[in-house]
This record gives C-alpha cells, sequence and structure tokens, in this order.
C-alpha cells in the first residue's frame, strides 16, 4: 500500500449525549490522490475534516495526518485548508487577509501574490473583503489553502458558491495539484466533479464510513441491462421464460430491465429478434455515483453496514 | 510568537473600531477637562459648590500638577468600558467572523495565538494610557497657560507611576472583555454583558453594599473591581468634590492594585483555559 497521508484510527466526536457527529471513522488517504469525501448534510464530514485540523477534539480515537499528530505545527506546517465557509477579516482587502496569514505561517510574502493570480483574484486583491461575492470569498479561501504550497491540502466544499467558470478552474486546479504530487482531500456535493477528479472517494453517512474506495469500486458491477423493444410486453415474457421472471422488469413505456447478471446483453437480443421482436435499443445499466451516494445514505442506508470496502447489492435507483 | 503578535498588532492597527475607541477616548477626555474648567471659570447661576470652595484651587486640578489625576476622573469607568470593548473585539469577533479556525490553520498553537493576541493588546492599551495622559498634560498646559496661572508638573516617577496605574486599569478592563469573549465564544453578548456589569451592575452593588453596611458587606464592596481601580486612582491625590471625583477611598493604594492585578490574572487565565481546551467554531 502506498503511504499514507491521513489515517484515522476508530476516530470518533460526540458533542453531546445524543449528538454522535463522528462514529469510529476508519480513513485512509494516500500520499498523491486526490480524495474525495462524501456525505450528506450532517453527515460529519466537517467535524472529521475539523478534528484532522486539531480545531476539533475527538472524543476517542487517533489520527496522523502528515506524519504528526492533529493540529501539530509540523504537521500543519505541510498542509492548506478550506473548512466550511472561507472566513476573513472583513475590513482588509482581500491581499491584506493574505498577508496576515502568510506571515503567521512564516510564508513568503510572494506567495501571496502567486496565490492571488492562481484563483483570478488579482484585480480585486486592494478590495476589501467585506465587498467581496461569495464566490470571491471561496476563491480567496482556496488561496489561503495554497500559501504555504503545502503538500496536504484539505478543501471543504472548494465550489461552494462558484458560478460554472470557477467551478471549472477549480476542477483544473485541482487535477494541476494532483500533478505536481500533492495529495488533495475535499468534500463536495457536486458528485459530477467528484467523478471528474478523484482517485478514490469515501462516503460517511450518520458519522460512519460507509464505503470507501476508488470509483470503479464505490460504483460497484453494472446495474443490469436496459432494453427497449416493441411489443415490450412479448419482450418481457420471453425473456421471463427463458432467464426467469425476476430476471427481467418494467422500467417505463417501451423499456425492460434485465437483472445485472442474468442474461448476457448479446443472448437477449439474439432472444428477441429471432422470436420477431423489434429491439431499438440494448446498454448496460451503468450506475453513476449520485446512484451509489444515494442508496448508500439513503434514510433506512447501510450506516450500520461494513464501515469500509466498496458497497454491494443491486441498484436502487431509476436506469439511465 | 514574534509573528503572532506582529499579525494581531497589524490587524488591531487596520481596525476600524480600534481607532474609534481611542478617537472616543480623547473625545471624552477633553470634552471632561473643558466642561470642568469652564464650569469652574464660569460658574452657572445657582451652582452649589462646598463650602469653603476656592476657585483658584479647584482650577488647579485643570493644570499640569493635577494630568494624572483629573486625566483618569475625567475618563472614569467609560474608559474602562472603552478597554473592555477593546478586548471583546480584538478576541470576540474572530468567533463571530469565523477567522480563528483560519488563523490556526496557518501553523501557530493556539498558545502562540492567544499570547499574541495579549502582547499586541498590552501595546496597545500602552498606546492608550499615553495618549489619554499625553493629552491630559497637553490641555492642562494649555489651561494654564490660558488663565496665566502657575502648576509645578509632577516628578518623572509619579508620572511613570501614572502611566502603570493606568497600564494596569485599562488592561484589568480589557482583560474582562477578554474573559467574557473567549468563555462566551462571540463579540455581541460580550459586549452586552460587559457594559452592563461595568456601567450598571457595579454601580447598584456598591450601592447596596455600602447602604446595608456592615463588616461583611464592606468587605465584599472592597473586592469589586471598580473600587479597586478608583482606589488606584486614588494614589494620585483626591479631587476636588465638585468634579464628582472626590473618591472616596475605601481600599489602601497597594491593595488596590494587588486586587486590579489578581482581577487581570483570573480573567486572562479563564480565557486561557477556555481557549486552549475547547473546540473551535467550523461554521460562522
Amino acid at each position: 500500500m502506498a503511504d499514507l497521508m491521513i489515517e484515522t484510527r476508530a476516530l470518533s466526536k460526540r458533542y453531546s449525549s445524543d449528538v454522535l457527529a463522528v462514529d469510529q471513522l476508519d480513513l485512509k488517504v494516500r500520499t498523491g490522490e486526490i480524495y474525495g469525501f462524501l456525505g450528506p448534510n450532517g453527515a460529519g464530514k466537517s467535524t472529521t475534516l475539523g478534528m484532522l485540523l486539531g480545531l476539533v477534539r475527538p472524543t476517542s480515537g487517533s489520527a496522523t495526518v502528515a506524519g504528526h499528530a492533529p493540529g501539530a505545527p509540523a504537521g500543519l506546517a505541510k498542509l492548506g485548508a478550506l473548512i466550511e465557509t472561507p472566513a476573513f477579516y472583513p475590513y482588509l482587502s482581500g491581499r491584506r487577509n493574505l498577508v496576515v496569514f502568510a506571515r503567521l505561517g512564516g510564508s513568503p510574502l510572494k506567495n501571496v501574490d502567486k496565490a492571488l493570480e492562481t484563483v483570478g483574484l488579482t484585480g480585486a486583491a486592494k478590495r476589501r473583503v467585506g465587498t467581496y461575492s461569495q464566490g470571491m470569498r471561496q476563491r480567496l479561501g482556496v488561496a489561503a489553502a495554497l500559501l504555504k504550497e503545502p503538500g496536504l491540502l484539505i478543501l471543504d466544499e472548494p465550489s461552494n458558491g462558484l458560478d460554472p467558470q470557477g467551478v471549472v478552474e477549480v476542477r483544473d486546479l485541482l487535477l494541476e495539484l494532483r500533478k505536481e504530487g500533492r495529495t488533495v482531500v475535499f468534500s463536495s456535493h457536486l458528485l459530477g466533479e467528484v467523478e471528474q477528479v478523484c482517485d478514490r472517494v469515501g462516503v460517511v453517512n450518520r458519522g460512519r464510513l460507509v464505503a470507501e474506495g476508488t470509483l470503479q469500486e464505490i460504483r460497484g458491477a453494472s446495474g443490469g441491462t436496459l432494453v427497449r423493444a416493441e411489443p415490450a410486453d412479448q419482450a418481457q415474457r420471453l425473456i421471463a421464460e427463458r432467464w426467469g421472471g425476476e430476471a427481467v422488469a418494467g422500467a417505463g413505456p417501451g423499456l425492460l430491465r434485465v437483472t445485472a447478471g442474468a442474461a448476457p446483453a448479446a443472448d437477449i437480443n439474439q432472444a428477441l429478434v429471432a422470436a420477431g421482436v423489434r429491439v431499438s435499443e440494448l446498454r448496460p445499466i451503468d450506475r453513476s455515483l449520485e446512484d451509489v451516494f444515494l442508496e448508500l445514505t439513503a434514510p433506512s442506508g447501510p450506516p450500520s453496514g461494513p464501515p469500509t470496502g466498496p458497497p454491494s447489492g443491486p441498484p436502487t435507483g431509476p436506469p439511465q | 510568537m514574534i509573528r503572532a503578535v506582529r499579525v494581531e498588532l497589524f490587524k488591531l492597527r487596520r481596525r476600524p473600531s480600534t481607532w474609534v475607541l481611542g478617537g472616543i477616548l480623547i473625545a471624552l477626555l477633553l470634552l471632561g477637562y473643558i466642561l470642568i474648567w469652564h464650569f469652574i471659570s464660569s460658574p452657572p447661576r445657582g451652582a452649589r459648590f462646598e463650602r469653603g470652595f476656592n476657585k483658584a484651587l479647584a482650577l488647579q486640578s485643570v493644570y499640569p500638577g493635577s494630568f494624572i489625576r483629573t486625566g483618569f476622573s475625567t475618563v472614569g469607568s467609560l474608559g474602562g468600558a472603552l478597554c473592555m470593548l477593546l478586548g471583546v473585539l480584538a478576541t470576540g469577533s474572530e468567533y463571530g467572523w469565523g477567522t480563528l479556525k483560519t488563523l490556526l490553520i496557518q501553523g501557530p498553537g493556539r498558545l502562540q495565538v492567544f499570547t499574541g493576541k495579549l502582547i499586541a493588546l498590552a501595546i496597545v492599551v500602552l498606546v492608550f494610557v499615553l495618549l489619554m495622559l499625553g493629552v491630559s498634560a497637553g490641555i492642562s498646559a494649555v489651561l494654564v497657560q490660558a488663565d496665566g496661572a502657575t502648576s509645578a508638573w509632577p516628578d518623572t516617577a509619579t508620572i511613570l507611576k501614572g502611566i502603570g496605574a493606568g497600564w494596569l486599569i485599562f488592561g484589568m478592563w480589557t482583560s474582562f472583555g477578554v474573559f467574557l469573549a473567549f468563555l462566551l465564544r462571540q463579540a455581541t453578548l460580550a459586549i452586552g454583558i460587559g457594559l452592563v456589569y461595568l456601567l450598571i451592575v457595579e454601580a447598584i452593588l456598591t450601592a447596596l453594599l455600602t447602604g446595608i453596611g456592615g463588616d461583611v458587606f464592606t468587605g465584599i464592596d472592597k473586592l469589586l473591581p471598580s473600587v479597586n481601580t478608583t482606589s488606584v486612582i486614588a494614589i494620585f491625590g483626591s479631587g476636588p468634590r465638585f468634579l464628582g471625583g472626590g473618591v472616596l477611598t475605601t481600599v489602601d493604594g497597594e491593595r488596590a492594585v494587588l486586587t486590579v492585578a489578581i482581577y487581570m490574572a483570573i480573567f486572562l487565565a479563564i480565557a486561557g483555559t477556555a481557549f486552549m481546551r475547547r473546540d473551535i467554531n467550523l461554521g460562522r
């Protein structure tokens, strides 16, 4: 296994007797990867990231971040982070805010201008942050995280509030950072973005890690085969006769869904055509990350299931 | 550590509220001096002075010989309130803006951030004291010239003691603000509670305790912060009664200095413990 940049061992945070924000979390982030940290609102993502940064004290468990205990100055020196809403001094300009943080972190002041340029804020650098839009604050938050030119970036919803152009820029930035060999942990509700940039993802629900793995592992096997045939009822009958009634189900007007593994697409096609049924569409049903995410984080989902490893089981979402 | 102090000083220097508070302090002082001088020089009709009132003697209170005592009296408890606000704003606002997390992520430990804030505040408070005494000295020099009178300046040791006393008193009230802000993890409630305590609760407590009398209640009264700060000021002479500053010294000077210092230490110890041990808000 590659070197681990972040490792948590049974990390837990209890805020009160009835609020267990993070429950026995075992997280592993490898050096040089982009790790997507996913979960619905209130799942415990920000609390976990807060614990990794030493801002929130764990109730139990332990963690290692960049080779150090969370919050240790030596570890913090190697990372940059943006947690929850970006926070700045409203009476200072964007540039002066970064100067404050650069001075405190011991970063060279030339990094301030470089970071501003990276996030496209050079033109607004002298404006007071109080006058910034949410998107500009978000960009400044990313700039602050880049000040130390860190080997590890922890970004909580970096695309939050950004326009489509900004979202694309953040995505490109993340890919660029990976190219430079940096490790990035980021949380996002934009699952499309996650699919485009992440090497691996971890999904938390109600404080527990319900899945962790590569995107392929997380999405699991194909969700079956979608068949558009005419007449559909005849096609359904033919498939049921040959592969069993449970293998096929209606999936909309003229559409059938054949359970994954029940029958190869080529065999279905051959059987239907031979019986005189017109087949106009035949394609595998790929589960998107969104399908899997919704399945994993459904109110009756599997938080009590295995804490790690890719999810399993048939898809429940609609076919695509 | 030096980095943290420099950063805090940079923020305080750039923050408009620091200048506003300093400006109000000076405005209060100037207004107080002018009103006192005008009141003594041209008493309003029907003004009731104490028996044996001597105008020339009374005017000495606005001349250089009394600039330390009169400076403190004129600013009064509002000076303490302004310093309390300074303490709250320098620390509690960080919770409101959510900037503590951004600061701590940069790498300094919590102790460094806390100590950096305290040292920076101590420097700003010293500047406030020097400004207040400097303006007090300046206006007293102008008034004595304008009246064609004479007044001897206090000796250097007394001036240095005055600076030290001001630093202690203002520092204690600033610590009170820091204490409230770290305890409540916000500025708004801290300001409300701080002002109500400083301007209302203490006055009511003192009135009650001295009204009831008796050793126990008088003893409790002598422990209140304001009683001790006014007793520290009284080291520099008791003001004439008509100033409303005829401070009733209820505590011995040395004991008052010690009590104020203990209050400051307690406020800072609790604030520091709260900051070191508690979670930092991740949102706003």
